[in-house]
């Protein structure tokens, strides 16, 4: 048994199909109607809204909008919603009384959607950011513009909206040049790859280093002469390529005959002993009156175990040497570590200092540590050797995605890229952590055939040369004059008591105009000041800091659609209410098999 | 010793313990924590509720003592009470007498990669404030953790859970120093309350007074003389009045949050909720009168219990009790039950209460036992001097509660399915009273919408910005619409309605939990923890269960007039 209105509807279009009333236009114009293309829009709505949401968290908020919510496409299922609740009620035409809650929510629904495309097409909205004392009469938008300047002419502004879309940008001048924009890229920086050269170049590597706080990335080509080596600060890099093998083993030496020095310093000054390893290994000297030192042994890559050290043919190189110190009868062993001197135990006794400092020294300890990378001449194999600049040291090998940590420094090295003959390709990426790259736009300038590329990041300008004048380029925030001056006069801060917890924010301000509609006002958080048609409200705050005073951030909203939206809200909720109210319940009587109808 | 390569100093692996030192710690603490307490350091003997009622100022509010007192054990510990100590004992055991307390395994660590590193056994679970302070693993995790801090780098959990570790000690550290007690009604520059650590500089006599009350109380607390203790209490929380006027809160006040401290309102709210289903369970379907009355009186009292609670909290908050999770998961509960109620009223059936004190119950119980922050917390700016916040958030939570009604009544359309088959105008009656419920839902979820983007746009200027928190709840509008246009359309049946209406609140979980837990950290992440993951399988799995063994009934059942796809949507009166 069918409801009431189903039977109508249905009713209707049997009639209409017995008639042969209905062509096939009019029964696809039906259906845009029916209730089956409301499931369908709605399913793939929602579908398509999660995907968004999904898109949002893992790629930020700009990829969503751009890529889901402020498509063209998105604005065609929107509209199909339209057309869909629209023809819904043009079906049911003439209404009868229990489907005026059916008109009332679905209208509601058209005009809330018309509503929106009014605000999006008439509205603005923008920040203020205002210094104590400043006066502003235009506000920032969150679009973007393209400012041109050609030469002596004016500058003129190209608007690209929230999110820059590939295509011709219209001049509207004709003697500006042709602009294309090409690309554009939310949150990307730039970042070198080596690729593959057709020269014989020499080969590339692409390193990540990480310590002493910092990490880099860095590039290094073999044969080009400013690439082959970077100074970083902390340390320097450099790529080598070994010609023979000879010239390789020659520079990968074992550490068998070790260049160290033990450097001894005495409690009562005077200049500091020093005793070369391994000549005089075994060997006993005298550091003055009854106090004499013997060098017992030396580690190349000693390893720490609870009883003392040990050599150990798989650690990395950490130099150690085992020496005596005897005075009198008592004799006391200590060692010394070339690479970690915070761990030379030898210090000064309270009361009976036998040695004042130990250290050891590798040559050329102070000078800037060189990290190189060494290349086999034919092979596809590296090292990376930590080298002062005699060029001796023993090398790691290198390999892909390997972390080598360089002990004594407390440097890791990881290889990220080797190219055997390579040339430097400078490309926009996406930033490698979310958030942390710029919004660049790639624009084509010129005429066709002889135009130049170029590449703008936000909030700054670029300049080239065309057609012998000079053209510049900015990717600039749009801006919007104000119907008014609006000066800040004071912000200010509470906070909740005894706690860091900001509990409000508020601005004083005086606007000017327009016409003579001149007011004092504060702004503050939840209490937005509406003057002139535009809403302007308390968003962010910066304390005074330095010599810089506070600065507040007021966001101003100018929407005309507003208003439809509210009506549109409070007739949904009128209608929907009106749908409880009104459908009875089946209930259960004893005496009935039927279900009752009034409630 | 060993040199430890500077570039990353965790990944040189530390030694466990010996077994033989771990055991001896294990032996030591446990000694530590049987000791026969000295007779004139316990702190049960003293009477410590009488200090109950001293105001301190924390967290941005001013709250009884109490109250800071059970909040500070809970973050510490993780428990309300610890060793037969209540709050206020822990408390005051820190102050008077550091020494005992301080060797007490209180303290809760949770990574086991932290234990690792501070050579503790993986299987303890919480650790003394000594052995922590003498850990130089420990020490050195923290330290480096701070550094990074400073250098506004990222963290490593182990690092960030260091950290939380440490803030329990500060919390500690705060009770045994005093300056964490932040009871003196005397602000500082920044607006804070002074504590019985700044009364060295305080010369004036109302500060001598308190601190006459203070030495009275450490004092009593040596020699174990518990009415000498109340009366310290009482002197001290007479002098801290004189000292803070009109700036400290009125006895009424600081008694009415005792009041909702110690009522535990909500716990009787879901027991009265539990007995109430049981009772309408067992006895209510067959002719039992008054079995049907006992559970829905039982369910009122619960009801009775639930509001009061609530109206506590808005009174002590002075605002609406819907700021987080927790307060927003108790709220929702409240409006299944309201919900519940007043159709149960309306449509004069069983099928209401019955359901809401399921969902009720669950929803309660849940709320008391997933690790919330209860404590009650002044609100961000963004948040306050506005109407809209309570205005929005609680129509939301009530369309969810009316969701959760649905499902509630969903499944006893499955069980009555499995069980009772035959039973077909009992299940046509149900599936009326379902939708209407989700009917319910659908008006409150689209007018809390509205309120929302009303908010959005009276805050900020803007309705609709595609936040994903907006958008799901967009999208939930959208489940239910397909579900009330499905039925409509008789592309589903009352069989099909019932299982919509379990698989539909999922969208709900989502917008409600999911937006916050799981896409906020991304997909993957931690938002399936693996203790999360094991829970959602579970509850998947008995779901499933349900609906398969249902839909199994209705396929074989030869009666099967109740949910076929004919019975009609109901009617609306004729024009």
């Amino acid at each position: 048994m069918e409801p009431a209105y189903l039977r109508t509807v249905r009713d209707k279009e049997r009639k209409n199909e017995m008639n042969h009333e209905e062509s096939v236009g009019m029964r696809l114009f039906r259906f845009l109607g029916k209730v089956q293309f409301t499931m369908i829009l709605l399913i793939l709505g929602g579908l398509v809204m999660a995907l968004g949401t999904i898109i949002e968290s893992k790629f930020g908020t700009e990829a969503a909008q751009g890529g889901i919510y402020h498509t063209f496409l998105f604005d065609f299922y929107l509209f199909l919603i339209v057309v869909n609740l629209v023809v819904a009620v043009i079906n049911r035409i003439p209404i009868q009384r229990h489907q005026w809650a059916f008109v009332l929510t679905h209208s509601s629904i058209v005009l809330l959607l018309f509503g929106a495309w009014v605000s999006r097409t008439f509205g603005h909205e923008g920040t203020l950011a205002l210094r104590e004392g400043d006066t502003l009469d235009r506000m920032t938008l969150v679009t973007a513009d393209l400012e041109v300047r050609y030469g002596d002419g004016e500058a003129q502004r190209i608007p690209l909206g929230r999110i820059p879309r590939p295509g011709l940008l219209d001049t509207a001048r004709s003697e500006h040049p042709r602009l294309q924009l090409l690309r554009y890229e939310g949150d990307a920086e730039f970042a070198v790859q080596l690729v593959d050269a057709e020269e014989e170049k020499g080969p590339g590597v692409k390193l990540h280093l990480d310590g002493k706080g910092m990490h880099f990335n860095e590039w290094l080509i073999g044969d080009h002469r400013s690439f082959r080596r970077k100074d970083l600060g902390p340390v320097e890099v450099a790529i080598l390529v070994a010609h023979t093998e000879k010239t390789l083993a020659d520079w990968l030496p074992e550490l068998d005959s070790p260049e160290v020095t033990l450097r001894v310093s005495l409690p009562k000054g005077g200049p500091a002993r020093e005793f070369r390893v391994p000549a005089d290994l075994g060997k006993e000297f005298e550091l003055e009156e009854g106090l004499k030192i013997k060098l017992v042994s030396f580690l190349k890559r000693a390893r720490v175990i609870d009883k003392g050290i040990e050599e150990d043919p798989k650690a990395p190189i950490n130099p150690a040497l085992i020496f005596s110190v005897q005075r009198g009868d008592t004799m006391e062993t200590h060692t010394v570590f070339s690479q970690f001197p915070e761990f030379n135990l030898v210090k000064g006794r309270v009361g009976d200092p036998l040695i004042a400092g130990v250290s050891l020294l590798s040559p050329d300890a102070d000078e800037k540590p060189l990290i190189r990378i060494l290349v086999h001449p034919e092979s596809d194999r590296l090292w990376v050797q930590l080298a002062a600049s005699t060029g001796r040291g023993a090398g790691h090998p290198l390999r892909q995605d390997k972390t080598v940590v360089l002990g004594n420094l407390g440097f890791e090295i990881t290889l990220l890229q080797y190219v055997r003959h390579a040339k430097p390709d400078v490309k926009l990426a996406k930033a490698e952590k979310k958030g942390d790259g710029a919004r660049w736009i790639q624009v084509l300038a010129g005429p066709e055939g002889d135009a130049q590329e170029v590449w703008i990041s936000y909030g700054s300008s670029q300049s080239l040369l065309v057609d012998g004048k000079n053209l510049v380029l900015g990717f600039v925030p749009a801006v919007q004059p104000l119907p008014f001056k609006i000066q800040l006069e004071k912000v200010q801060a509470d906070y909740h008591p005894g706690s860091s917890r900001a509990s409000q924010y508020s601005s004083e301000v005086k606007i000017q105009g327009p016409e003579g509609q001149d007011r004092q006002a504060v702004i503050s958080m939840n209490r937005p000041l509406d003057h002139a048609g535009y809403r302007l409200f308390q968003s962010g705050f910066q304390k005074a800091r330095g010599g810089a005073p506070a600065v507040t951030w007021l966001s101003v909203s100018y929407d005309p659609g507003v208003t439809l939206v509210y009506i549109a809200f409070f007739a949904l909720i009128l209608g929907v209410g009106w749908y409880v109210k009104s459908n009875p319940v089946q209930t259960a009587r004893k005496s009935q098999h039927q279900p009752t109808g009034e409630r | 010793m060993k040199p430890i390569s500077r570039s990353s100093p965790m990944k040189t692996p530390m030694k466990p313990l010996p077994r033989t030192l771990t055991a001896l710690l294990l032996v030591s603490l446990g000694c530590v924590v049987s000791l026969p307490a000295q007779s004139v350091k316990d702190a049960k003997q003293m009477p410590v509720e009488s200090t109950a009622g001293i105001a301190i100022l924390s967290g941005g509010r001013v709250k009884p003592l109490e109250t800071y007192a059970d909040e500070s054990l809970r973050f510490v510990s993780g428990k309300s009470s610890i060793g037969g100590n209540s709050p206020l004992q822990v408390l005051w055991g820190f102050h008077f007498d550091p020494e005992s307390y301080r060797g007490k395994a209180w303290i809760r660590m949770d990574s086991q990669e932290l234990k690792e590193l501070c050579g503790f056994s993986p299987a303890l679970r919480r650790f003394s404030f000594d052995s922590l302070m003498s850990n130089e693993g420990f020490k050195k995790v923290v330290e480096r953790a701070n550094s990074l801090r400073k250098e506004e780098k990222p963290l490593s959990a182990t690092q960030k859970d260091a950290l939380a570790v440490y803030a329990k000690m500060e919390r500690i550290a705060g009770f045994i120093e005093g300056n964490g007690l932040t009871i003196l009604p005397r602000p500082k520059e920044d607006g804070s309350w002074s504590s019985p650590a700044d009364l060295k500089t305080m010369v004036d006599p109302e500060s001598q007074a308190v601190q006459q009350s203070l030495a009275r109380l450490a004092d009593a607390w040596k020699r174990g003389d518990a009415t000498q203790f109340s009366a310290g209490a009482s002197s001290l929380a007479t002098s801290l009045q004189t000292m803070g006027g009109d700036l400290y809160p009125a006895r009424s006040e600081l008694d009415r949050e005792i009041l909702y401290n110690r009522l535990h309102a909500y716990g009787w709210a879901w027991k009265a909720y539990l007995l109430g289903f049981l009772m309408l369970l067992l006895f209510g379907f067959g002719d039992k009168v008054w079995a049907r009355r006992a559970g829905l009186v039982l369910v009122l009292i619960g009801f009775l219990f639930h509001s009061g609670g609530l109206g506590l909290r808005w009174a002590i908050a002075g605002r609406a009790p819907v700021s987080d999770m927790y307060e927003s998961l108790v709220f929702m509960s409240w409006g299944v039950m309201a919900i519940g109620i007043v159709l149960e009223f309306v449509y004069k059936t069983r099928f209401f209460v019955f359901g809401a004190s399921l969902m009720g119950f669950l929803a309660l119980m849940f709320s008391e036992h997933l690790p919330l922050d209860s404590s009650i917390n002044p609100l961000v700016p963004v948040l306050a001097h506005t109407s809209w916040l309570s205005i929005h958030v609680m129509t939301i939570m009530l369309s969810y509660s009316a969701f959760a009604l649905a499902m509630g009544l969903a499944h006893i359309v499955l069980g009555i399915q499995i069980f009772r088959p035959g039973k077909t105008l009992v299940l046509r009656e149900l599936s009326s009273l379902l939708y209407k419920t989700l009917q319910v839902g659908i008006l409150f979820l689209a007018a809390g919408i509205a309120f929302g983007a009303i908010w959005a746009n009276e805050s900020w200027g803007r309705y609709w910005g595609w936040d994903p928190k907006e958008t799901w709840s967009l999208i939930t509008f959208f489940v239910y619409m397909i579900i009330i246009h499905a039925r409509f359309a008789a592309w589903i049946g009352n069989f099909g309605l019932a299982i919509l209406s379990i698989t539909g609140f999922l969208s709900v979980v989502m917008t409600y939990y999911g937006v916050n837990y799981i896409l906020a950290s991304g997909l993957h992440s931690y938002g399936f923890s693996s203790g999360g993951m094991l829970y959602a399988v579970l509850y998947g799995v008995v779901e499933l269960a349900i609906i398969l063994g249902a839909w199994l009934r209705f396929r074989t059942a030869v009666q099967n007039k109740g949910l076929a796809r004919e019975a009609a949507v109901p009617t609306p009166p004729k024009a």
